[in-house]
């Protein structure tokens, strides 16, 4: 298979650095871009926006990865849709109300999933938790199989399965 | 039976804050307060390390407006490192410096009126909330949607070339700057395809200011009328009275105009700035020192800084401003909801000031660092989206950090934000026997006027549902709402 047959898949890492664990989702994304893979686009920042629902739009598969307080550890791996009924709205945006506003703006949005990998310490300082920083390393194995999968069908078929399952790609 | 009104925290603000009202058993409002429930101590964190990581640490402290943060911890740093104080820079770094910032105002401005005020605007505060947000912009009004996305992502892409990236961006250094612009990133901002370039800001800007101002038409007592209390005014200006986001002296008006302070360098700032601790909320409440604790507290950010500038240095921005001005009739404007206004003339501004900035030649150049005589001590202020940001800090014979203060503009705001909240409830909830989602996100609405940024008053990210809790005089719980 060719890069340029390859899906377009976007990979967008959440959270802030400066705060432990919350860390996970910028430090995983960084791992990705050293794979350099032709046909993955990384991003990252602290939180979501409202202008990540452009970004997102050109890509067929996007990836939210996110540090989590209470997923199974040591990661979760979901399939997400576009959620239209905000109850409420700060300066950032949840994944699924991206989705929705990339919908609405652009005309349609990419098949969406989110690996949220469990995190334990939050305080401001730098570095992760022993707990988190294994959990990364099984999160990037398994994100690094996730995106050389051909379809979106196969990417879907590993969501919500047990890690150890997921482990199989 | 009285009873008292929490919400916890506070929709579409940042961090974790709550407002209580306490009603008496005629339903009548007794007291109200705006407070903070979390305290993560950012100062001490950056103490024992080196002076020149600071610009990059301090962007931890909030997701939101790290390169206000990035700035204002570069500009004490620059006085420590004898490179002046504001002024000292070479032209490179200052105009690099400012188009960063100026970025960072279009899109900041621009994500709080777009996403946060005009689904209120639109649909009204009394509207279902699945309705009154972003998406429900999207839905019925999307060239405005797209305005806002799209404004929202030319000032991130600005910040993106000149801070070096979105995440702890490492542009501003202790005296300068460590990249200038390439010609590429030039003429992509200048002559890019619409709508990302800064002849388009301009005009969605021209068009976002016609569009507040055609509501404030038709709903003049609401936008005139709604928490509307005299205040005082601080920010910064240019040495000749021009608005400046980036640098200046301290200048204060009151409620009437009358110049309190003026003309003052930010290095003495605690001469004339006092912080006040009171035992309910974990954010300080600073005051004017001549005027003292009680009547000193100052409201700062956009209806401050077009309070007490004398004109904008940008054409028509400053036609906007002089028509603005002529609504009070040259008076300050106390009106919380000519926030909004002051906040799409200033996103004007930053378009105009951006476009201007990167067709200056200096941009290009590389003569990017000065460095003097060393210093102990440096103070950093900076017009932030919100308002005035202080950063001050100390470092030992070692380089360690060993004393920082912040006082962010959220905190600088933090009694104005106060008296609005207790002037709408006073307003909407006085008397009635069923609090309503409209009459609660009327409070939200006075204090979104603020554009509150919570996770920097209390120097910590966090998340943020709402919790709504009803309790009588005796403190039993009567009801939890949540949204």
């Amino acid at each position: 298979m060719t890069a340029s047959d390859r899906m377009r898949i976007f990979v967008w890492g959440i959270g802030n650095p400066g705060r432990r664990d919350d860390g996970l989702g910028p430090e995983l994304v960084r791992r990705v871009e050293e794979a350099a893979l032709a046909h993955v686009h990384c991003e990252a920042n602290y939180q979501l926006n409202i202008e990540d629902a452009y970004d997102i739009a050109a890509a067929d598969v996007v990836v939210f990865v996110d540090a989590s307080r209470d997923a199974e550890p040591p990661y979760e791996f979901t399939r997400i849709h576009p959620a239209r009924a905000i109850s409420f709205t700060t300066h950032a945006l949840d994944a699924e109300s991206v989705l929705a506003l990339c919908e609405e703006i652009t005309g349609g949005c990419p098949a969406a999933f989110v690996l949220a990998v469990r995190g334990y310490e939050w305080d401001i300082g730098e570095g992760l938790s022993q707990g988190a920083a294994d959990g990364l390393d099984r999160a990037h194995e398994f994100l690094l199989g996730v995106v050389g999968l051909p379809s979106i069908e196969a990417i879907e078929g590993f969501a919500s399965l047990k890690p150890d399952a997921a482990a199989t790609i | 039976m009285g009873r008292k009104i929490t919400i916890e925290p506070v929709t579409r603000v940042e961090g974790h804050g709550k407002v209580t009202i306490q009603l008496d058993p005629q339903g009548q409002v007794t007291d109200t307060r705006f407070h903070i429930v979390e305290f993560r101590g950012f100062e001490r964190f950056v103490q024992g390390r080196p002076y020149w990581e600071a610009p990059v640490l301090v962007q931890r402290l909030c997701g939101i407006c790290p390169v206000s943060h990035h700035l204002a911890a570069a500009k004490a740093m620059d006085a420590i490192v004898g490179a002046g104080t504001g002024d000292g820079l070479t032209p490179t770094a200052e105009k690099m410096r400012r188009l960063m910032h100026y970025g960072q105002m279009l899109q900041s401005h621009s994500l709080h009126f777009f996403h946060l005020v005009s689904p209120d605007l639109l649909f009204g505060i009394d509207a279902d909330p699945a309705v009154r947000n972003v998406i429900g912009v999207a839905i019925h009004h999307k060239d405005l949607a797209v305005q806002g996305v799209m404004m929202r992502k030319f000032g991130q892409e600005i910040i993106r070339a000149t801070a070096g990236k979105k995440i702890h961006g490492t542009g501003a250094i202790p005296g300068g700057i460590n990249k200038c612009l390439t010609p590429e990133e030039r003429d992509e901002f200048l002559k890019g395809a619409d709508p990302l370039n800064s002849r388009k800001m301009i005009e969605w800007a021209q068009g976002a200011l016609d569009f507040f101002k055609g509501y404030h038409k038709k709903n003049a007592a609401f936008i005139d009328g709604f928490a509307t209390f005299p205040s005082s005014h601080l920010s910064l200006v240019r040495k000749d009275g021009a608005l400046d986001f980036y640098h200046g002296v301290l200048r204060a008006v009151d409620a009437n105009g009358k110049k309190i302070l003026d003309d003052v360098d930010y290095q003495d700032y605690l001469k004339y700035i006092g912080e006040e601790v009171r035992s309910w909320s974990y954010m300080k409440f600073p005051y004017l020192r001549s005027i003292g604790k009680t009547d000193g507290w100052y409201t700062v950010g956009p209806l401050a800084r077009l309070n007490t500038c004398d004109f904008i240095p940008s054409p028509l921005a400053q036609k906007e401003f002089e028509e603005y001005k002529a609504y009070t009739k040259g008076k300050p404007s106390n009106m919380s909801m000519h926030m909004h206004w002051a906040r799409l003339i200033e996103i004007l501004h930053s378009a105009e000031i951006i476009d201007e900035l990167l067709k200056d030649a200096d941009l290009l150049k590389n003569d990017l660092v000065v460095k003097g005589a060393k210093r102990e001590e440096g103070v950093g202020l900076i017009e932030a989206p919100r308002g005035t940001l202080f950063h001050h800090y100390r470092i030992n014979e070692n380089d360690q950090i060993v004393m920082a203060n912040l006082i962010v503009s959220t905190t600088n705001n933090n009694e104005p934000m106060n008296r609005a909240v207790n002037f709408v409830a006073r307003e909407k909830l006085n008397g009635q026997k069923e609090i309503s989602e409209g009459m609660l996100n009327a409070v939200e609405v006075a204090i979104r006027c603020y554009d509150p940024c919570l996770s920097c008053a209390t120097h910590a990210l966090g998340a943020m549902p709402l919790e709504i809790k009803l309790v009588d005089a005796g403190g039993a719980t009567l009801d939890v709402l949540w949204k």
